[in-house]
């Protein structure tokens, strides 16, 4: 696999992340135990985050504890895959507000609080962004990470799982096509590696491009003088994004990226943007997990988030419901009552469980598709942590206890997958301190809301 | 679980005369409302845009308010759109542009209007691909100097002050002058001229609206914007786009400062964009944004097809009865222009349609009823807390810890016979009708509109057929009574002064990108009271832009 990118050999700290743990000297500590790790066969380590709407039902736990388990009808999908898994229980959020639908996807994956009243973003970066910004997950990619959703393109909190930092929401790119031409542009499929294509004969040289990005850079810089804190940050986004662009001009000709047999191209074709038609719906999520796997095999990134819906979404119509999922079935959720699904007479339970397997069938068919490409001495998801979460307690209790946080794969980051881990009761922003450690991030608190007790044990080895 | 009590909250009345403004600060609901200026319970500490320190008073404003942060405000897409048709005559093609990030209140706030790496992607390549596909006639025809001699200083200060709407600041051109160097020197003086457009292009000067006062102050606290800056304000906030030429000479020859400002907006409010962008204001006041992608045909047969029609109406209602000489009368009250007999016909599809039927104002329109309802049904609740929200500001926020109870059997079951007795249940638990109350109380008076917008007299939804009542009950208002239909309650709307008031903070809302900070900052009460007094939204928007909040800012934490 072909990832060359010369200039961006130096570890690529994110400053503002070193600036705000203020500790970049102690940062960089793990990454050398975890770079031994990784050196025994420079394999690259990635994450995807991973959210669906409207938590799950009890079932959704698997039946039995530790390595014996067995999987009930939200997860059947990942029949035969069971030692991929890894369930931690019984994990709470902090705090909450409201029927949690808007806290719980807050604090998802960032242990953050609102950042204040207007929009009610995070106020803290999520695990995966952190990471780029205080590891070396990232490598020479080409791109940080990318973000795929199938959802209505709504950005508001209740859509957001990702953010770069304090309000700072990384929606998702729900247009496939879109995200195909953004993400894949200097790739080469396959084959042989390739270079990036040379500058237009017509254009700029690379010298005036980077002046002039210079040029905007420094432009940036000038407006920051005349600005607080807080705005200043948001242009430093505008410097990252500057900064970015001028490494692309810098390695076009020169660099290439794909190129390699697993690299393959995804194909878009299909899609429809109805969030009610169950067929075209699979679909979509197929084009998207392609993408990311492609963009994985292809090292275009080692970063990516995908979610289905939105926090509270009610998917009227799908899976032949004709009703609200959230209103008449997740809320509902009884064993002595009977609703038609697609014609179908069931309980409100049983329908629950059906559309909860619908999501993790999409979750199953990613991590399938990245079990089925070779690395190193096994596959891909072995070097992958898909990190999975919804927004609200088992059974759409509305509150933020007993959250079904899932994670598969990652079995060479020390990730003691195959099991279910009776945790007791303690707080889920502990899973994601043990994740940051498996990546190499030395906390022991992560996210406002952290009380600090450190990783969850029994995770990572 | 108690669920806790309504609680109405009268703030503090800051500035005498504001009793009426006040009541708007209503807290409905069993917690804080976010929006009034209330901290949520897992907000990290309440810091929001423009939060802290007092301003200074211009024309009228409540002491110790808040003011506006000094901030670099990115443009829209249309906004930056129409700057480069504006700037070089060639429309930019934006069609791999990421979207716009909102933050579900409105799309432009400055908040959320960050530069990522895809689109400055985008705006390179627009750039790029502009400054390499001008003509030399046309390259030459940016700068009033020729280009085959050297005047590539007279082009960077015309072209930039251009672009950046105000005078290029002598580091800005030091950087561009030695961009056309190095470009020059590789290739010909032209290529220098284009390397310079690409750059001014993609700068940030070009692509921001600028706040931050004069050049030689970088740390006074307090500041006030250059007439340049104001120029920039005014414009894309009254007509969304680029300062017009006048407007430029007027800021450049220093005719634009508090004196003057009131009469330059009252200028800007004749302007012939101005309805325009009143009508962008007011279509995404109405949240209709998901309207495009919402899917109902399965149920409401010919929606899909109807849909463009339905838009359509939006428009030419807007067209009507949105612009500077209306108000909130004619947008409440005004019979919705007819489209098409296709339309028509879909409107009058359920079986129970009645021969006649008028539709009245905002609450009328296919988009809004269509939008604020389920695909299958209508809703009560979302239609109500519209009206709560939009039209009142009153935000509905559940209590802290609530766990809403399970649905009963009879819901469960689909015993209720209509909606409404569906949403009823609501009422009769007292956990739920501690919020819903106040919500599914005015969707009952829209209830003779399905969830497509389609009238009817009765209720099929649950299975039987039940002649539909549509009486309600407004509370917590200043035109609290009983309504009987959609008349009545956009008749009930229309005389109240809470809903003018409110209307004022949600101009505020798009027209300075960011929730207000409180309630009573000097733009919101100048235009609220012109609203009041005169039920006409150029008014509004006049007193909305003639305070100090759109000149004086603070310069925010360091």
């Amino acid at each position: 696999m072909a990832l060359i990118r010369p200039t961006l050999s130096e570890l690529k700290l994110h400053r503002r992340g070193l600036l705000k743990v203020g500790l970049g000297a102690l940062v960089l500590a793990p990454f050398i135990r975890q770079r031994q790790l990784f050196a025994q066969n420079a394999l690259p380590k990635r994450i995807i985050m991973v959210f669906t709407p409207d938590s799950n039902p009890p079932e959704w736990w698997p039946t039995g504890t530790g390595k014996s388990f067995t999987l009930n009808e939200p997860l059947l999908d990942f029949v035969g895959m069971e030692d991929q898994l890894l369930v931690p229980r019984r994990l709470d959020h902090s705090w909450t507000y409201d029927n949690h639908h808007m806290a719980g996807i807050v604090q998802l994956f960032t242990g953050g609080r609102f950042d204040g009243d207007e929009n009610r973003f995070s106020d803290s970066p999520s695990v995966d962004q952190y990471l780029l910004q205080n590891t070396d997950i990232r490598g020479e990619t080409p791109r940080a990470s990318i973000h795929l959703g199938v959802d209505d393109g709504r950005t508001d909190h209740r859509h957001i799982i990702c953010y770069s930092g304090s309000g700072q929401p990384i929606a998702a790119e729900v247009d496939p096509t879109r995200a195909f031409n953004n993400i894949f542009g200097d790739v080469s499929f396959g084959g042989e590696p390739t270079p990036t294509p040379a500058p237009t004969p017509t254009g700029p040289s690379v010298a005036v491009r980077q002046a002039i990005l210079d040029a905007n850079a420094d432009d940036v810089r000038y407006l920051q003088r005349y600005l607080g804190q807080e705005e200043r940050e948001r242009l430093e986004l505008h410097l990252d994004a500057l900064a970015e662009l001028r490494t692309r001009v810098e390695n076009q000709g020169q660099s290439t990226v794909g190129g390699s047999a697993a690299c393959e191209e995804p194909d878009t074709s299909g899609f429809s943007n109805s969030l009610k038609n169950e067929t075209t719906m699979t679909r979509w999520a197929q084009i998207n997990a392609d993408i990311i796997v492609s963009a994985l095999a292809c090292d275009v990134t080692r970063v990516a988030s995908y979610q289905f819906s939105f926090s509270g979404g009610h998917h009227e119509g799908l899976l032949g419901f004709s009703k609200s999922w959230h209103d008449e079935v997740a809320h509902v959720s009884q064993t002595s009552d009977s609703v038609s699904v697609g014609g179908e007479a069931m309980t409100t339970r049983a329908a629950f469980n059906r559309f909860s397997r619908y999501w993790h069938g999409h979750i199953a068919y990613l991590a399938k598709r990245l079990q089925s490409l070779p690395e190193g001495d096994g596959t891909m998801l072995d070097n992958t942590l898909i990190y999975c979460g919804v927004e609200s307690g088992t059974n759409h209790s509305h509150d933020p206890n007993d959250m079904q946080y899932l994670l598969i794969g990652g079995k060479n980051l020390g990730f003691q997958s195959g099991q279910v881990l009776d945790v007791g009761q303690t707080s889920a922003h502990r899973l994601h301190v043990a994740v940051l450690n498996a990546f190499g991030a030395d906390v022991q608190v992560f996210g406002s809301a952290d009380d600090g007790t450190g990783p969850l044990s029994g995770v990572v080895a | 679980m108690s669920g806790g009590r309504w609680t109405k909250l009268r703030a503090e009345a800051a500035w005498p005369g504001l009793a009426a403004l006040t009541l708007a600060a209503f807290l409905l609901g069993c917690s804080s409302a976010p929006g009034d200026g209330a901290v949520p319970p897992g907000a990290s500490g309440g810091a929001s845009s423009g939060s802290g320190g007092a301003t200074s008073l211009g024309s009228g404003g409540s002491p110790g308010a808040p003011g506006l942060e000094a901030r670099a405000w990115r443009l829209t897409h249309e906004q930056y759109r129409r700057s480069v048709v504006d700037l070089v005559g060639v429309e930019p093609d934006l069609s791999n542009f990421t979207p716009e990030t909102g933050n579900g209140k409105f799309q432009n706030f400055s908040s959320t209007a960050f530069v990522r790496v895809d689109l400055a992607a985008n705006y390179y390549q627009v750039a790029q691909d502009i400054a390499e596909q001008l003509t030399t006639p046309e390259l030459a025809s940016l700068t009033t100097c020729d280009l085959v001699s050297a005047c590539q200083s007279t082009f960077i200060d015309e072209l930039g002050e251009a672009a950046f709407r105000a005078p290029v600041p002598a580091e800005v051109a030091a950087r561009l002058s030695a961009l056309f160097d190095l470009a020059a020197a590789e290739a010909d003086a032209e290529a220098g001229y284009r390397a310079v457009l690409t750059a001014v292009l993609n700068s940030p000067l070009f692509l921001y609206r600028k706040e931050i006062g004069p050049a030689e102050d970088t740390t006074s606290p307090e500041l006030s914007l250059t007439a340049p800056q104001i120029a920039e304000f005014l414009s894309y906030g009254l007509l969304g786009g680029p300062p017009p030429p006048w407007l430029r000479q007027k800021a450049n020859a220093g005719g634009l400062d508090a004196a003057s400002l009131a009469e330059v907006v009252a200028d800007l409010v004749e302007d012939q964009d101005f309805d325009t962008q009143l009508q962008t204001f007011l279509s995404e006041w109405l949240e209709v944004a998901t309207f495009q992608t919402v899917e109902k045909s399965d149920v409401f047969p010919g929606f899909d097809a109807v849909r463009p029609l339905m838009a359509q109406e939006l428009e030419l209602f807007l067209g009507q009865s949105g612009r500077k000489d209306t108000g909130l009368a004619e947008l409440l009250l005004d019979p919705v222009p007819a489209v098409s007999p296709e339309l028509d016909a879909f409107y009058a599809s359920d079986p129970s349609a009645p021969e006649q039927a008028t539709r009245l104002g905002i609450i009328g329109l296919g988009t809004v009823l269509a939008s604020h309802a389920k695909s299958y049904l209508t809703s009560p609740t979302l239609r109500g807390l519209f009206i709560r929200s939009r039209l009142f500001c009153q935000e509905i926020t559940l209590p802290q810890n609530f766990t809403p109870p399970p649905l009963s059997e009879t819901e469960a079951l689909g015993i209720a016979q209509t909606t409404r007795e569906l949403y009823e249940r609501h009422l009769s638990d007292a956990s739920c009708s501690n919020c819903h109350r106040a919500m599914d109380n005015l969707g009952f008076a829209l209830e003779a509109y399905d969830g497509a917008g389609r009238v009817r007299t009765l209720d099929t939804t649950q299975g039987a057929s039940v002649a539909l009542d549509t009486t309600a009950e407004l509370t917590d208002s200043d035109v609290d009574r009983a309504l009987t239909g959609a008349g009545d309650l956009s008749q009930a709307l229309s005389e109240s002064t809470l809903v003018k008031e409110c209307l004022a903070r949600q101009a505020f809302r798009f027209y300075f990108g960011q929730v207000e900070a409180a309630p009573d900052l000097p733009a919101i009460l100048a235009g609220s009271s012109r609203l009041v007094a005169t039920d006409a939204l150029g008014e509004l928007l006049a007193g909305l832009f003639s305070t100090d909040n759109t000149f004086v800012r603070q310069r925010g934490t360091n």
